[in-house]
Parts: C-alpha cells; structure tokens; sequence
C-alpha cells in the first residue's frame, strides 16, 4: 500500500513537473499550443508553471526516503514551497488589490499577442490561492513535529488542491471556464489539471506519511470520507457549472425565439404598409384630393426602418435576407409605380382607363411582394417552430443531465453516508466490545486486585501472626517485613525498625557471625541455619534458631527464640551432672549397703541359702558353705539340685524329692514351710565322696511390693550328729532314754497346745454368731414391748388421763420417761456392739467438714447458749466416716453437755503431730471430771455424772474408744473439776495421711 | 361420685404394734380403709385371693404396709414374693420395722421396697411416720394407674 502511495506521489511529481516546463517551453518559443493546450483557451501563466514545477520538485524530494533524508535536498525543497507560497500569497494581493501589480513580473519577458484574452500569461487569483494551499499542504508535511495533526491539516489541503483543478477540469470540458467574461480570469486548462495531478500527489504524500507513522498500511475511513467529501464538492460544482451553462443557453434561445416573431410582425407590418400605400394613391386617384395620400408618405418613411429592423433580425439568416432583399426591390418598384400613377393624375387629366393599366401593374407587384414576403414569413414560421423544439429539447437535456448529476452527487454521499455509518457502526461496536472488554478487564483487575489483596493479607496476617519472628530484609540490609514477634525478638517496634538498615537499628551487627551468614545468603542465594545469639544494645543477649531463606526482596529470616530452651537446656545438663554425681553416691551408697547387708548376711550365725523361684540359688551364708561343704563361687547363680544332686549310692535317697516339693508348696501357697528332718549327702569335695547329713530345713518366701514370691530363704538346722545319736539311741536301743522322753513329751504338749487353740476359735467363732443373733434380737424384741409401753401411754395420757389426780399423771409421765431412756440404752446398745461387728471403710475424710457438720447437727442443743468454738487447723486422715462422724458427735454433744453450766462455753478442737500419730483433742471449759476416775471414762455404762446432773447412757465414750480402737489409736483425757476438761484420741499416721 | 377407694394391706403380728398403728392411721381418719392381716401368709393369701380370701372383691390395695418380723413367712419373704410378680410388683410397699438392723434394711431395699419405717419408740413420732404413709396414699390415689377402673 505504501509503495503505491509513493508510486502516486512520484508520478503526480513528474507529471506536474513535465506540465509545467511544456507550458513554460511555450512561452519561451512563443506557442500558444503548449502554453494553452488549445488555440484561444487560457494559456498557463510563466508563474504558474515556475511554481508547479517548483512544488513538483519539492514533491519528489519529500517522497523519496533517499532524497528527504539528506537535509539540503529536504532544505531546498522547503524553500521552494515556501517561495511558491510566498509567490502565491503577494500574487492574490496584487489580485485583491492589496498590493500594486509588479511582482507578476514574468510576463513581460514573452509576448501575450497571441491570446485574445484580457490578462492573459498572469497567474489567476484562484490559481495563487490554489499555489498557495498547496505549498502550505506540502510544508506542514515536510515538518517533523506534530505531525499527526499536520498530515490530517495537509491531507485536507491537498483533497481541495485536486478537487478544484477537477472543478475547473470539468468546466473547461462542458465548454466554458467557470467566471469567463467576469472581471477574474480562471486557470487554464492545463493548470488545472496539473493542481488535480499535484493535489492527488499531495494526497498520496501525506497518506504514506501517515501509514509509515503508524506502521501501518490501510487507508483509514475518515481519509476516504474525505475524499468522497471531495469528490462530492467537485461534483456539486459541475452541478453548479452546468446549470449555468444551460441556463445561459435557455436565455439565448428566448431571444432568437423573440426575434422570429417580431420578423413576422414586421413582414405582416411591410405588407399593410404597402396595402395602405395602394389605397391611399387609389383613393387620390379618384379624388385628387392630397389627403388621402397621407398613409402613402406614413408607411414610405416607417418601411426603410422596418426593412433595417428585419434585416437586423435575419442578419445571421441568408435566405432570409436574400428573400428581404427582393422584398425590397419589389416594394421600391411598387412605390415607383405609385408615384408615377400620381404624377401622372396631378400632371394631366388623364382619363380613369388609363390608370387600370397601373392598377395591374400594382397588382402584380403586390403579388409578388405577397409571395416574397409570404415565402420569409413561411421561414421564419419554420425556424420558429423548430427554434421552440430546440428550446424544448435543450431544456429536456439540462434537467436530464442535472437529474442525473444530482442522483450521482446523492449516490456519492450515499457512499460516504455508508461509510461514515459503517465506521460508526463499526465504532459503536468495537466501543461497546471495547467497554464490554474494559468492564472485563476492569473486573478481572478487581478481582485479581482483590485476590492479591486477599493473598497478601492472608500472607500478611499468616506471617504476623506466626508464633517465629519472620523478617525481610532487602539486599541493602534494610528492614522490608517484620512480624510482631520479630520485633519483639529485636526488643523493638515494627514502626521503628522497617526501612531502616540493620547498621543503623544495631549499630555493630555487621560484626556477628550471623550478619555473615545473611551476607552469604544474600550472594549466593542459599538457605542458611543457625543458632546465633544476639547481643542487645543494654548488654544482656538472647539465643535465636535463625533460618535464612533468600526471596526476591532480599532474605527471609524466621528466628525462633530459644533462649529459654538454652537456658533449661544448661540447667537440665548440670542438673544432670548433679544427678549423675547423686546417683554414683547413691550408687556407692548402695553398692556400700548392700555390700555390708551381703557381709551381714553372710556372716548370720545360721545357715542360710537364698534361692530364686526357678531355684537357682543367689546367695548363701558363710555358716551354710561350711555346712554343705562348698565355697560361694561354685554355687551361686546355678541350679540348687544341681549342686546339691541326691547320693547316688543311696538308693533309698528322697533329698531331691523332698526339698523340691517342700519348695513347691511354698510356692503354691506363700507360706513357710518346715520340712521333717531330712536325710540329704552331701558331696566332700576334697574326698569326692558323698558324706552322710541330716537336715532340718526351713523353707520361707519373700515377697515383692507387688506381692509376689521374689526369693525363698532355706533355712537348714545341720541335726547329722542328733539324728545319728538319736538312731543310735533307737527305740530298740534305747541308749538314750532321757532324749527320747524329753521328744515325746514336747511333741504331746505341741499337740495339745494346738487343739485348745482350735477349740478357742471355734468357740470366739460362735460367740461371735451367738452375739449377732443377740443383738439383732434385741434391737427387735427388746424394743418392741418399749415401743408398746410408749405407745399405750401416749394413747392412755391422750384419751384418759384426765381421769387422773395429780400424782398419777407423774407416774405415768415417769414410766414413759423409763421407758424412753430404756430405748435409748438399748440404741445405743446396739451401736456400740455395731461398731466392733461393721467392716470399716476408710476414705479420706476432712475433719473440718465432718466438725462443721455435727456443730449444726447439735443446733438444738446449742440453742440460746454462749458458747465459742475454737477450731485449729486439722489434717486430712484416713478413717471411716461414719466412724469418726460418731466419735465427734460424742466428744462435742459431751463438751456442750458439760458446759452447760457456763455462762460462756469455750470449746477447743486441736491437733498435734509427732512422727507416728496424729493427736486430736476437744478442750472444753466445763464441769470437768476427778482425775482419779478417768479409767472409767470410757467404759460402757460408766457414768461419773448423776442422771439428774447430765443425762446420758454412758455408751458414748466406750463408743469413741471402741471406734479410735479399730482405727489403731488411743483415746484418754485429762480433767479438773469444775475447770474443765480435755479428751484425747490419736490415730496412726498413714501414708495417706503423711501426703495430705 | 367418686367409686370406692383403694384400700390399705396392714401386715402386722403383733396385735399392740396393730393397734397402735391403726389407732395413728386413724388420726388420719384411714383407719376405715385398712384390711390387716396377722401374718405373711395371710397377706399372700389376701393378694392372691386365695384361702380365706378366695372370695374378695375389692381389688388390688394401693399400698402395703409389711412388718418385717413375723412368725411363718416374714416380711421380706413377702416382699420377694410380691416384687418378682408381674401383677404385684408395682404395689407400693412400706415396711415396718422395729430394728434399725442394716441387714434388714438393706435386703429390703435390694428387693425393691418403696420406702422403709423403723417404728419409733415414741408414739408421736410413730404418728407422724403414718401421716407420711397417709400422703403416700393420697397420692396414689390421685394419679390412678392404667387397670384402675373403679375410679372414675
């Protein structure tokens, strides 16, 4: 397209060049051809072939890439536009009258004889102004700068540079030059071709600027509209040029038309005249009275002038002006005629006859004038008629042509109508996909946008809420990112620290291992790990775990503190040495206990065999080695039958057997096991031999934690020498009476021992039963004939006791009373023995709750009295609850009992500790008791108080012993009469007890 | 009108302890509706109506109350009896007692006793461990169970 473009520019270049030097040959050698194309038309002026060959030079120069590029080509041509513009602009003064004509000076050096035109070889005005749009169009495009808007400003230009060369083009070619005649001359022929030709180049000049601009290489749509707009001007201008010229035309065949009949009046005129002429001699003639040729001399003076008017009319018609001609020499022939009629009257009285050859005469004259004079009229009614088809015709082809032109004009803008639509339509479309994609676009930047945002504050707050310290510091050491806890491992703020350098935040740090481990993490982009400790500013320093990771900012550090793990770190290893150390003197220790336990042990005066339960033996005493004849090393860790097999010359030998199922037994059940006394050889091992023993042996567990058989003691009596002399001594020996008596009665009082044992047991047993049985009865029937008594009372005092005197109603009130406190005793009773029978259950009881609770227990009978409870701080203990909810109802109900008396009643609880027992006491500041009765305090029905003094069963006390009893304390008091008094119980500190 | 009111099953030996107990239900004006038997036997025999009672009418008492110590077969036998079978199980039973034995109490309790009396010594007390048996009553009277017809 480009090239085209440039193609266009070249040839319009030369071509305009070529014009102008015909046009300016011509005037040097004086040809009108050259100059004006056709003889008679407007010759190009010397001017405006200097100027078009001048623009046309300036034209190559700009199109040629080659030719623009060197400056002084681009320079000169740029000064030959400007002087064609300059040349222009003076040339349509001188035209406007602005300036005197003297700079339209080529002229004078050729002849203008031969153009019969006014101004002729002057540049036209419209010519200048053409020039001068040119040029300028031509100048804007040879600058470098703005160029955008010069080529559109150009472009324009250059479209009505060859749109009015076209315009006058077209002018010339439909037959007149637009202002012909008037006042201006227009361009030549030739001129005006070259401006549509140098208009066309320019076109094509700034279209192939503008495409190289844009790299690109279309024709944009306004261009064309441009040029369709262009066209459409030349267009409506032919238009315009044509109606003139037709309308012109009309007017001159409305002349001709004019003229036509005004030659037949004037021929019809010609004839009366000659009619009136006829009459006017026949009737003097007749009369000879002068008069009557009046008409005669009339139409002799109006007929020369007629006959000048119609020859005037006809001047172009020949036939017609022949014809008028006879017309003529008839008429003078007729008036001849007439004048010697007259003569011939006035001059003799001549008879009437003779004038009849006259009147013949005339007559024929007149014929014959009738018949010329017929013959134009018939001519001019002839050219008339087709003067007035030619008019109709004429006029018929005008509006034809217009029609058409005007059809051609509205097609043209129909084009540009459609283009302009198209682009519109093209250009909504492509806004509307372009907006469509701008909302697209915009709102897949929002979203990305906020997808980012999201992303980076997800990031962010990931980051700032991690539990590390995360960083990022950029390659100038300056602080990017921190977190919090970053910041926090700084002893700084984030505020503070972010666009800082780490120099400046800590001045020195460029001195520590770990800056160095940051320097090489930012040059050679490697992870990095450390443990780096990092000195404060104040001097104190804290342990980090640093990991270094490069990112594009820089490094990514993430520290983690660990200076508390540093610090247990240290304090777990000295611990550890600590440990070690206690361990290795413990171990010592140990190894040192246990050392003098084995010695112990092994120096035990009896002899002793430790044995595992697979029976492989751990450990023996020194007096048992001596015994069995062995040493330590030999034995310990193998097999006790092993090393102990039966004699194998003694057939009748069950050492093995025996031992083996004695020790199985205690296995079996956990309990010592004491074998008869047993035959058992033993080997010499200096002899070899099997050596004859007896033993007694003992066979015990002993018992883990986890109460399991850990190890079996042996235990062996060596009784060799009292068997031996006890054999000897054999019944049917009976060396040995003595000994033998001595056996039999001990076995006797053994067995006797052992079945006063069972009997007792069997008979415990069943007072046991029997006591149960007791007391189950008792708490049934003892209370039911109460219960009775009570009741009938009750009954009997409600409904008859109105029928007794005074001393009546007190006995019955006594025997209710009885019979109340009998129920009572019996309660109590029964408790009593309850609480030597119940299984204990024993939890951990809290003694202040357990206090609290019977002090609210007691409201009723602390009711209206002063009494302060002092209640010291009691330990958590082992015990029943229900047990021990008894024991301080009887100790407190006792102390308030008893110090019911006083006016303020202070009642202490305490406690004391030593190593084995907890003591507990209750301190009250009652009637107190004599020291010399205090062993029957607590015995069951002892009272030291009358009944009327204090009320009571005399249970309660022998309760809280009994209860204090099982649990494995002591009770016992201490008392002044009247001061007051303080009773005791303890109980054994448990390993539950200790812990709480 | 209102049809005849459940009935209280006394059981009790003792013709004191019997009379004192009636003589406290009838503080509550409850004597009336009492039928007392003298022994475990008896007691099955009413509720299964079998013996002398083959021929009773009235239908299931809403409350038992059951001395536990009585001669023949004793309270807590009775109580077996009458919780292991389907008709009888849902009878609320008192027992009355004189012990406060544990062991007593708590075989009773295993055996699904509704609620457990030691017959106090004093009679005003005993009276006013009746009144609750009363309400006990009361109360199982204004919310009749399903095979209660005569109610309505």
């Amino acid at each position: 397209m480009n090239t085209r473009f440039v193609m266009l520019c070249r040839i319009a270049a030369i071509l305009t060049i070529v014009i102008a030097v015909t046009a300016f040959i011509g005037w040097i050698f004086d040809s009108p051809i050259l100059t004006s194309l056709y003889t008679g038309y407007i010759p190009m002026a010397p001017n405006t072939s200097v100027s078009f060959f001048l623009l046309g030079i300036a034209l190559m120069v700009f199109c040629s890439t080659s030719l623009n590029s060197v400056r002084i080509f681009r320079t000169a041509a740029q000064g030959s536009v400007l002087l064609v513009c300059t040349a222009a602009t003076f040339t349509s003064a001188e035209h406007l009258s602005i300036i005197n004509r003297s700079i339209d000076s080529l002229v004078f050096l050729f002849t203008t004889d031969h153009y019969n035109i006014p101004g002729a070889g002057k540049m036209s005005f419209f010519t200048a102004a053409i020039f001068f749009c040119a040029a300028a169009a031509l100048f804007l495009l040879s600058l470098r700068h703005r160029q955008e808007l010069y080529e559109q400003i150009s472009f324009t230009i250059s479209n009505i540079v060859w749109s009015m060369g076209a315009v006058f083009f077209i002018s010339y070619l439909i037959g007149a030059p637009i202002f012909y005649g008037t006042s201006s001359i227009p361009p030549s022929l030739n001129t005006s071709i070259a401006f549509i030709i140098l208009g066309a180049g320019i076109t094509g000049l700034a279209l192939k600027q503008e495409n190289a601009r844009l790299k690109n290489n279309s024709i944009s749509v306004d261009k064309i509209i441009y040029t369709g707009f262009s066209l459409a001007l030349v267009a409506v201008l032919t238009i315009s040029i044509i109606s003139y010229q037709y309308t012109l035309r009309s007017v001159g065949a409305g002349t001709s038309l004019i003229r036509s009949y005004k030659g037949l009046e004037y021929l019809e005129s010609l004839i009366s005249n000659e009619k009136d002429s006829q009459t006017a001699v026949r009737g003097y003639v007749i009369t000879r009275q002068k008069n009557f040729l009046e008409p005669l001399y009339a139409s002799e003076y109006s007929t020369p002038q007629i006959l000048e008017s119609i020859r005037l009319l006809y001047v172009d018609d020949s036939v017609q002006i022949a014809s008028l001609r006879d017309a003529e020499i008839i008429i003078r022939r007729h008036h001849t005629l007439l004048h010697n009629e007259i003569d011939l009257r006035r001059s003799v009285d001549s008879d009437i006859s003779t004038f009849a050859s006259y009147s013949r005469k005339e007559k024929m004259t007149m014929d014959s004038l009738r018949a010329t004079i017929n013959r134009m009229m018939t001519h001019a009614q002839l050219h008339l008629e087709q003067e007035t088809v030619n008019r109709r015709d004429r006029i018929a082809a005008s509006v034809s042509i217009n029609i058409a032109l005007i059809t051609g004009v509205l097609l043209v803008f129909s084009v540009i109508f459609a283009f302009i639509r198209r682009d519109l339509t093209g250009r909504k479309e492509a806004e509307e996909r372009l907006r469509q994609l701008n909302n697209d676009l915009e709102f897949r930047v929002h979203e990305r946008t906020k997808m980012l945002q999201s992303s980076e504050e997800r990031h962010r707050s990931t980051l700032d809420n991690m539990l590390e310290g995360c960083q990022i510091i950029g390659f100038d050491y300056r602080y990017i990112y921190l977190n919090p806890i970053a910041a926090q491992h700084g002893r700084s703020s984030q505020e503070q620290l972010i666009g800082k350098t780490m120099m400046e935040a800590y001045p020195g740090i460029d001195q520590t291992p770990m800056f160095a481990a940051l320097q090489q993490c930012m040059t050679r982009r490697t992870h990095l790990q450390l443990e780096n400790e990092f000195n404060y500013p104040d001097g104190s320093s804290g342990w980090f775990n640093l990991s270094l990771e490069p990112v594009p900012e820089g490094v990514f550090i993430i520290s983690a503190d660990i200076t508390q793990q540093k610090k247990l770190k240290s304090e777990v290893l000295s611990y550890q040495e600590h440990l070690e150390e206690m361990v290795k003197e413990r171990t010592k220790k140990i190894e040192e206990l246990q050392r003098q336990f084995q010695t112990l042990f092994e120096s035990v005066p009896g002899s002793y065999l430790i044995l595992k339960p697979d029976l492989t033996i751990v450990g023996a005493s020194e007096a048992y080695l001596t015994a069995s004849m062995t040493k330590r090393d030999e034995i310990v860790g193998r097999h006790l039958f092993d090393v102990f097999p039966d004699n194998p010359d003694d057939p009748a030998a069950d050492g093995v057997r025996n031992l083996h199922e004695s020790l199985k037994r205690v296995l079996k059940t956990g309990v010592s096991d004491t074998m008869a006394i047993q035959k058992y050889d033993v080997r010499n091992p200096e002899t070899g031999k099997f050596e004859v023993h007896y033993w007694s042996p003992v066979n015990s567990p002993v018992f883990s934690k986890e109460k399991k058989i850990e190890f079996i003691i042996h235990r062996v009596e060596e009784v060799t020498d009292f068997v031996l002399r006890k054999n000897i001594g054999d019944p049917e020996r009976d060396d040995d009476p003595q000994v033998h008596a001595k056996l039999e009665s001990m076995e006797i009082e053994i067995f006797q021992r052992t079945q006063e044992l069972k009997k007792l047991s069997l008979d415990l047993q069943h007072a046991n039963r029997e006591l149960e049985s007791f007391s189950y009865s008792v708490s049934h029937d003892l209370r039911a004939p109460l219960r009775h008594i009570n009741g009938f009372i009750e009954l009997f005092q409600k409904n008859a006791a109105d029928g007794l005197n005074e001393k009546g109603r007190r006995y019955l009130s006594i025997i209710a009373d009885s019979a109340n406190q009998m129920g009572q005793l019996i309660d109590d009773l029964l408790v009593f023995s309850r609480m030597g029978r119940t299984e204990m259950a024993r939890t951990m009881v809290q003694l202040h709750e357990q206090i609290d609770a019977v002090i609210q227990s007691l409201a009723a009978e602390t009711a209206g009295r002063n009494i302060t409870w002092k209640i010291a701080p009691l330990p958590q203990i082992s015990a029943d609850p229900a047990m021990m909810r008894v024991v301080l109802v009887n100790l407190l109900s006792n102390a308030v009992k008893y110090t019911r008396t006083r006016d303020h009643a202070v009642i202490e609880i305490g406690h004391d500790r030593d190593s084995s027992r907890h003591v507990f006491f209750v301190r009250d500041n009652g009637v107190g008791f004599d020291m010399q009765y205090k062993n029957k305090l607590f015995g069951v029905f002892q009272r030291l108080h009358s009944d009327s003094q204090f009320e009571g069963t005399g249970i309660g006390l022998a309760n809280v012993q009994r209860i204090i009893h099982r649990h494995g304390g002591e009770t016992w008091a201490e008392g002044i009469v009247n001061e007051g008094a303080i009773f005791y119980f303890s109980l054994p500190v448990t390993q539950e007890g200790q812990s709480s | 009108m209102r049809g005849q009111l459940k009935r209280i099953l006394f059981v009790e030996d003792s013709a004191k302890d019997a009379e004192l107990t009636l003589e406290a239900l009838d503080e509550h004006h409850l004597a009336n509706i009492v039928d007392h038997v003298t022994d475990g036997a008896q007691a099955l025999d009413y509720l299964f109506r079998r013996g002398n009672y083959a021929g009773r009418e009235n239908e299931h008492p809403a409350v038992i109350l059951l001395d536990i110590k009585m001669p023949n077969v004793d309270g807590i036998e009775v109580l077996r009896q009458l919780k292991s079978h389907p008709e009888f199980c849902t009878i609320p039973v008192v027992m009355l007692t004189s012990s406060r034995e544990e062991k007593d109490l708590l075989d009773a309790y295993k055996l699904g006793v509704n609620a457990y009396v030691v017959k106090p010594v004093h009679f005003s007390e005993f009276t006013r461990a009746i009144s609750h048996l009363g309400l006990f009553w009361a109360i199982l009277n204004e919310t009749p169970p399903e095979k209660n017809h005569s109610i309505e």
